[in-house]
């Protein structure tokens, strides 16, 4: 006869010992340069991490790139060794870079580290991260002075859209995706925090979503918003052949919704619109352009 | 087809032939080719070698352990339709992988036992013990005064699988975006790992080759029961037992195959059909060459996935390779044959 207690407990026994036994290393080795910073080669798997390394000038360093990486167009000549889930182990052993950077959290990859490949995932959701990964990037390959240019440029880009945006009423805005599965009563929606939120902010809106990070939300809650403008981001690379109208129909019932009553439902298929990287100056002129039109034309205007 | 030693024997050796022929192939070929880089990079050379080496004992291992507990089940269950996970351990061993995953900081994930000088995975461990605690509430649920009813075990499995893969779902719902992808790609089944593994194979090996050998051992038991009970028992078999203790390694057996590979489908479904189909339904060559089968399906099924190359659907899960494999061939022998396979005569 089986007596579960002697079970649970050999159970519980084995977990507290594996537990007890957790290894608290970082996934990243210690920064031990076998190449000197200004020779090191970079895999990159982060499509806005592939952009800022071409910015920083050292795009001829980058031997590999993901599915997803498809800008600048240079950067579509590299091999492809992966995505957002999967490596190819073999080809990268082949190109063997002295950097991989990672999308997702690094658990331990000592198949990469004993072939002195550094495993690097750094965080990219804000602003300042964005910051943070070039500072990275810049020391890692020997360009600092390039990533403090970099870095300049873009906080000027930034304070530009804001001084253009000053003085405006704030636009009450949803930023969210298309339905891709059933187009159901959900819809996903960006919260505080997040960087397309910093970047609404700047561009003179108010986001409408009061709570943090990326979630669903019903489209009963949307109605309790009153969004004056509905922003769908639906990168052109991802489903090029669905129309415009297509995602807008998809809100059209909702006319209780300030933003769909006045026709206020805009789809930007901008890719850059949703990646942290160098050309954010760029998404944050778009969203202007979006909200606060006459103003995107001043701010043009001046920079001619 | 009469049951000869020496045909036992024979057919056994060419089994071994081809496995290690085909192990030998897995090792060779691949996206990369290794002859260019033996000269070339030898760093490289070894290390790809290092990680195909794992990936084929891994295949094989897997692949074995899913066929045999698949032929023990089909054998025990007296249904055809029976396979690895109908008693609902893939649920509770995905469940554990999942959890762990998901709950604990990745510093956490892997861990050593300096004593072994193993690394092992958290989340493998995990799977394994909530493989082990479903086995026992399976048990416990479907026993009545000690007796095990094959309808009762298939329907508590089905039910218990339900369940599992509700609380699956709803750990992916609340699961951020990159662990929800994670999870969903980790439930299709796949062989790779940037972390070299041997730790863990070597535990799983031993697991699933004491278990293998227990089946081997059980095999003429197996025929018996595939008769039926009150037959069974009449010829001296000691029913209940067998049935119990087969039931319990069989679902180890699938239990280590999940933390190890994710819930691979189909091979524990088809690979025993097929050589059922060629070779008879004894059992004493069938779980034999069940274990040979299984292990070269698997290989065979990663390496194609692993020549696929990346720029066109890079890392396509050998899960899915099989299941895609396995439904339309399951269509095809239904088809063909009068009476079910597997089912007893």
């Amino acid at each position: 006869m089986i007596r579960p207690h002697r079970y649970i407990i050999t159970c519980l026994a084995l977990v507290l010992f594996a537990l007890a036994g957790c290894r608290h290393d970082s996934a990243a080795l210690p920064a031990q340069p076998a190449k000197p910073p200004a020779l090191r080669t970079v895999v990159s798997l982060v499509p806005s991490v592939t952009e800022t390394l071409f910015a920083l000038g050292v795009g001829d360093r980058v031997v590999g790139r993901s599915r997803y990486c498809l800008y600048p167009p240079a950067a579509l000549a590299l091999p492809v060794v992966g995505d957002a889930l999967n490596v190819d182990l073999e080809r990268l052993l082949v190109l063997k870079p002295d950097l991989i950077v990672f999308h997702t959290r690094v658990q331990s990859a000592d198949r990469l580290t004993a072939a002195g490949i550094r495993p690097l995932a750094p965080h990219i959701e804000t602003v300042d991260d964005v910051y943070a990964v070039i500072d990275l990037l810049g020391r890692e390959l020997g360009v600092e002075p390039a990533a403090k240019t970099l870095t300049a440029r873009l906080t000027a880009e930034l304070a530009a859209v804001r001084e253009a945006a000053s003085g405006t009423d704030p636009v009450a805005t949803l930023i969210t995706f298309p339905d891709t599965i059933g187009g159901g009563a959900e819809i996903r929606a960006v919260g505080r925090g997040t960087f397309l939120d910093q970047m609404l902010t700047l561009a003179g809106g108010r986001n409408v979503v009061s709570t943090d990070s990326y979630h669903a939300a019903s489209i009963e809650t949307v109605v309790t918003w009153q969004p004056e403008v509905i922003i769908i981001s639906a990168p052109g690379d991802i489903d090029p052949g669905q129309s415009d109208e297509h995602y807008r129909a998809a809100w059209s019932r909702w006319q209780s919704i300030p933003a769909v009553k006045s026709g206020h439902v805009y789809v930007l298929r901008q890719p850059y619109l949703t990646m942290p990287g160098p050309r954010m100056g760029e998404a944050a002129r778009l969203l202007l352009a979006t909200l606060h039109p006459d103003r995107a034309a001043k701010l043009e205007n001046a920079a001619k | 087809m009469s049951f000869t030693v020496r045909r036992y024997f024979l057919i056994l050796a060419a089994a071994a032939v081809l496995w290690l022929a085909v192990a030998g192939f897995s090792l060779v070929v691949g996206a990369e080719n290794i002859w260019q880089l033996r000269d070339s990079q030898p760093d490289a050379f070894n290390q790809i070698l290092s990680s195909r080496l794992e990936r084929t004992l891994t295949a094989a291992l897997v692949g074995a352990a899913l066929a045999a507990s698949g032929v023990a089940f089909q054998a025990l269950l007296r249904n055809p339709l029976a396979e690895p996970y109908i008693l609902g351990v893939s649920g509770g061993a995905s469940l554990g992988v999942i959890l762990a995953t998901v709950l604990l900081p990745v510093s956490c994930l892997t861990f050593t036992i300096p004593a072994l000088g193993l690394t092992l995975s958290a989340a493998g461990l995990a799977g394994f013990l909530m493989a082990l605690v479903t086995v026992g509430a399976v048990y416990l649920i479907a026993q009545r005064h000690g007796r095990l009813d094959p309808y009762r075990l298939i329907l508590t499995g089905v039910i218990v699988n339900a369940f599992f893969g509700a609380a699956i779902m709803l750990t992916a719902a609340l699961a951020g975006d990159r662990l929800r992808n994670e999870i969903i790609y980790w439930l299709m089944g796949g062989l790779g790992s940037l972390r070299a593994r041997w730790g863990e194979l070597a535990v799983a090996a031993l697991v699933i080759l004491a278990g293998l050998a227990v089946f081997v051992y059980q095999a003429a038991g197996f025929n018996l029961l595939s008769f039926g009970e009150d037959v069974a028992a009449s010829l001296g078999l000691h029913v209940e037992r067998r049935r119990r203790s087969a039931f319990v390694v069989a679902s180890l057996l699938a239990g280590v195959s999940v933390s190890l590979a994710g819930p691979i489908g189909f091979v524990g479904l088809i690979v025993p059909h097929l050589l059922r189909m060629i070779f008879g339904s004894d059992h004493r060559l069938l779980v034999p060459l069940s274990i040979f089968g299984g292990a070269i399906f698997l290989m065979i099924g990663d390496r194609l996935v692993q020549l696929v190359p990346y720029n066109l659907v890079g890392g396509l899960p050998v899960g899915v390779v099989t299941a895609l494999c396995g439904v339309p061939f399951f269509i095809l022998l239904m088809r063909r044959s009068r009476t079910p396979q597997g089912a007893a005569p």
